[in-house]
């Protein structure tokens, strides 16, 4: 792969807010502002690795409890129902919604579980300064960040269906605490796309060998 | 390497460094996981036992569905249905929920749910809706249980209700059936909880639950009887209808009721009852104290049953209880005896004279009143019915009779019935009438008169031969005394005209007589017909059957 010149390799650095370019003063360990909007500058996101780690980690221990806690109580005439996200899809797969059902299980359980074990990888390999497969890992943080919204499909749902069914002593649903569980899933999972620099994928390629300066 | 910057690039602002940094981004996995271990730990917490149930029949059971309620409240849900071992029963698991567990215990009970319509109720119609649910009743035991037997209908009266049981004895099941109500003067104070065949197959075992506060009123003389349905009785009484709710009418029902004077101290749980038929039956005084009497008739005893009142002088002393034709071979007589039943409770004086009087005594005393003239005698109760009863009252001109007190039981005597007595003297009276020597006492007259005249005509002879011989005054008197014997003469000859045996007088009384005869014979006809068919006098004759 052709190797590109980088802006640290340049002397050089942007702001995250305004975007201004600026010139890398000698005393790297001072904290650095923006000369235009006085935003700390950094050449690379702070803490990024530790911070995704952290967001990983809870992410991956709140998808245990949003798997086996009920998703949603459904309260009827009929008596009362509360269903978890895998048992909503049995329920669904059973009555015949294949379709339905491979999308509720996509989306709501493979994706933010898949979302997790791939940040973890890319996280992993950047710790680990991996120079393979750079472009894949690229894409596949690509992809992870343009996923991330569409795994609150489950949480617009409840709440939709919450807002909507609330016909007193007939039927209520009720958000159970999977809900709350899940919808944390989903925005660490997002946070953690956030705080994870891509460009650290590409800084083992440009400093050989040498362990890369987070500033 | 150039350096392609171009040089009006400004440099970062350069600040004083700042000091360690805490890494707050960490507070937020520490935070997910307390929260997830609060939740596991909430969870686990929750997590009560697991039971295993089992039921006849797995109706109605769903695997994670089906939740078991008690007070209805859910307090487990029923994980697994899966078939026994040999194929006999379904045994189920339940995931009970953590509270639940202290209420597992050796007598708790389960039972499933479903939609029940009866006569007298209508239960679990909400299982049509939301599906069968499993019902559980904790027991007070305070041993606990995991594996528990279903019962197969669910419990009347769930362990909790304070109140007692009962157990009564019965012939008959009659309409009655588990959850029959059982009724304190017309409140529901109870329910039958259980019924069974005792193992001879002779009597009925009935459990009944009264509740509190109405638990109190069963003593050990409270009487209890079936209240089911409309007891109408036409007796001597004449018609009764006893009824305790229109539910008894429909499904049955029983009652209680403590009959005044008796015990007031509440009977122990399990106590014993027998249930009698009737009210009236349960209340009369207990047959243990009664005396039994045995009574012959030789009139007919249509119009008398079992059980008709036994009546001094308007007060029920006792009853009929049995009705049995008595053949005496030696005699070649057949005659009717009644036995009868006399509580001596009722008959009691007011200043108590009778309670402590010994066997010899009463007998004594009783013989008294034989030679007084105390007879049993059929009434007639019910003119329209015809019902017979049984009085006791004084005859002071019956004959002498005597009780055999070595009979068995002692025989009383008895008196023939009032209409048949009125019968049997009509009948005397007309015979009488009928053997009076009508015809000789007309012969007799006649020759007296006949001679009276012979006299007279003497008289008259002897008068003419004195008509010569007097002077004139006596002429003149004896002309007064032959005016006067003309007089008489003519007082005769009427008086022979009044005693022809063609005259008038005689024929309107000889008349008067037959007349009288077949009168007798007819009021004798009315009252065979009568007691024959007492409907008559409502109805009129009966046709003639040709």
């Amino acid at each position: 792969m052709k190797r590109h010149l980088t802006a640290r390799e340049a002397g050089l650095m942007s702001c995250h807010v305004c975007g201004q370019l600026a010139h890398i003063p000698a005393d790297r360990a001072a904290l650095l502002r923006c000369p235009r909007c006085r935003a700390p500058m950094h050449l690379r996101k702070p803490a990024s690795v530790s911070t995704t780690w952290a967001l990983i980690i809870a992410a991956a221990v709140l998808f245990v409890p949003a798997n086996l806690l009920p998703m949603m109580t459904t309260s009827s005439l009929l008596g009362r129902q509360q269903d978890t996200i895998m048992s909503g899809v049995v329920f669904l797969w059973q009555s015949g919604s294949w379709p339905l059902a491979a999308v509720v299980f996509f989306a709501s359980i493979m994706v933010p579980l898949l979302k997790i074990i791939a940040l973890a990888w890319l996280t992993v390999t950047v710790q680990r300064r991996s120079r393979r497969s750079v472009m894949q890992r690229t894409r596949l943080y690509r992809i992870v960040e343009f996923v991330g919204r569409w795994s609150m499909l489950d949480i617009y749902v409840i709440t939709i269906l919450v807002a909507l069914v609330n016909f007193r002593g007939l039927a209520t649903i009720e958000a159970g605490p999977a809900a709350i569980a899940f919808g944390a899933v989903v925005v660490l999972t997002m946070f953690a796309a956030m705080s994870f620099d891509p460009r650290l994928i590409w800084d083992p390629l440009t400093e050989s060998g040498k362990p890369a300066t987070h500033v | 390497m150039s350096d392609p910057t171009p040089p009006a690039l400004p440099t970062a602002v350069v600040d004083p460094p700042r000091r360690f940094r805490i890494p707050l981004v960490w507070v937020i996995p520490i935070v997910a996981a307390l929260i997830g271990l609060f939740l596991a730990g909430r969870t686990w917490y929750e997590q009560g036992p697991v039971v295993t149930l089992q039921f006849r029949t797995g109706a109605g059971l769903e695997p994670g569905k089906t939740r078991i309620k008690y007070k209805d409240v859910d307090v487990g849900q029923i994980s697994t249905v899966r078939l026994a071992k040999d194929g006999s029963h379904v045994v189920a698991t339940a995931q009970m929920a953590r509270e639940a567990a202290p209420l597992l215990v050796e007598d708790t009970r389960f039972w499933v749910v479903s939609a029940k319509v009866s006569g007298s109720a209508v239960s679990g119609l909400d299982t049509l809706l939301s599906g069968t649910y499993v019902g559980m009743d904790a027991g007070k035991s305070s041993e606990a249980r995991r594996d528990f037997v279903g019962l197969e209908d669910a419990p009347v009266v769930s362990l909790g209700v304070p109140g007692r049981s009962f157990a009564l004895h019965a012939d008959t099941l009659g309409s009655i059936d588990v959850g029959t109500p059982v009724y304190f003067r017309r409140i529901q104070a109870g329910q039958v909880t259980a019924f069974k065949l005792d193992d001879a197959g002779q009597h009925l075992d009935i459990q009944v639950f009264i509740k509190a506060p109405y638990d109190r009123f069963v003593t050990i003389d409270t009487r209890f009887w079936n209240a089911s349905g409309i007891d109408l009785k036409l007796g001597a009484e004449g018609l009764q209808l006893n009824t305790e709710s229109a539910t008894a009418i429909l499904a049955g029902g029983l009652a209680f009721e403590t009959p005044p004077g008796g015990d007031t101290e509440a009977a122990p749980a399990g106590q014993d009852f027998r249930l009698f038929p009737t009210r009236a039956e349960a209340l009369k005084q207990p047959s243990s104290n009664a005396q039994i009497w045995q009574l012959r008739f030789t009139e007919t005893l249509r119009g008398l049953s079992v059980g008709a009142p036994v009546d001094f002088r308007g007060i029920q002393i006792g009853e009929v209880i049995s009705i049995s034709p008595d053949v005496d071979v030696d005699a070649a007589d057949v005659g009717l005896q009644v036995d009868i039943a006399v509580f001596p409770e009722r008959m009691q004086s007011r200043r108590d004279a009778t309670q402590d009087m010994s066997e010899a005594d009463f007998r004594a005393f009783v013989d008294r009143l034989i030679k007084r003239g105390l007879r049993a005698q059929l009434r007639n109760g019910n003119l329209v019915t015809g019902q017979l009863y049984v009085a006791m009252d004084f005859f002071p001109n019956a004959g002498t009779a005597k009780i055999d007190w070595a009979g068995q039981p002692p025989q009383l005597p008895t008196q023939r019935g009032s209409l048949d007595e009125l019968q049997a003297t009509l009948s005397r009276i007309a015979a009488k009438l009928d053997r009076l020597p009508l015809d000789d006492i007309a012969a007799e007259t006649r020759r007296a008169i006949a001679g009276l005249a012979s006299a007279v005509e003497r008289t008259e002879a002897l008068m003419q031969r004195l008509d010569g011989l007097a002077s004139n005054e006596v002429r003149a008197a004896v002309a007064e005394t032959q005016q006067t014997m003309a007089e008489a003469r003519a007082a005769v000859a009427d008086g022979r005209r009044l005693l022809a045996s063609d005259a008038p007088l005689q024929q309107d009384l000889r008349d008067s007589l037959q007349e009288l005869s077949r009168a007798a014979q007819s009021l004798r006809h009315l009252t065979d017909m009568l007691e024959r068919n007492p409907e008559a006098l409502l109805r009129g004759k009966p046709e003639e059957k040709p």
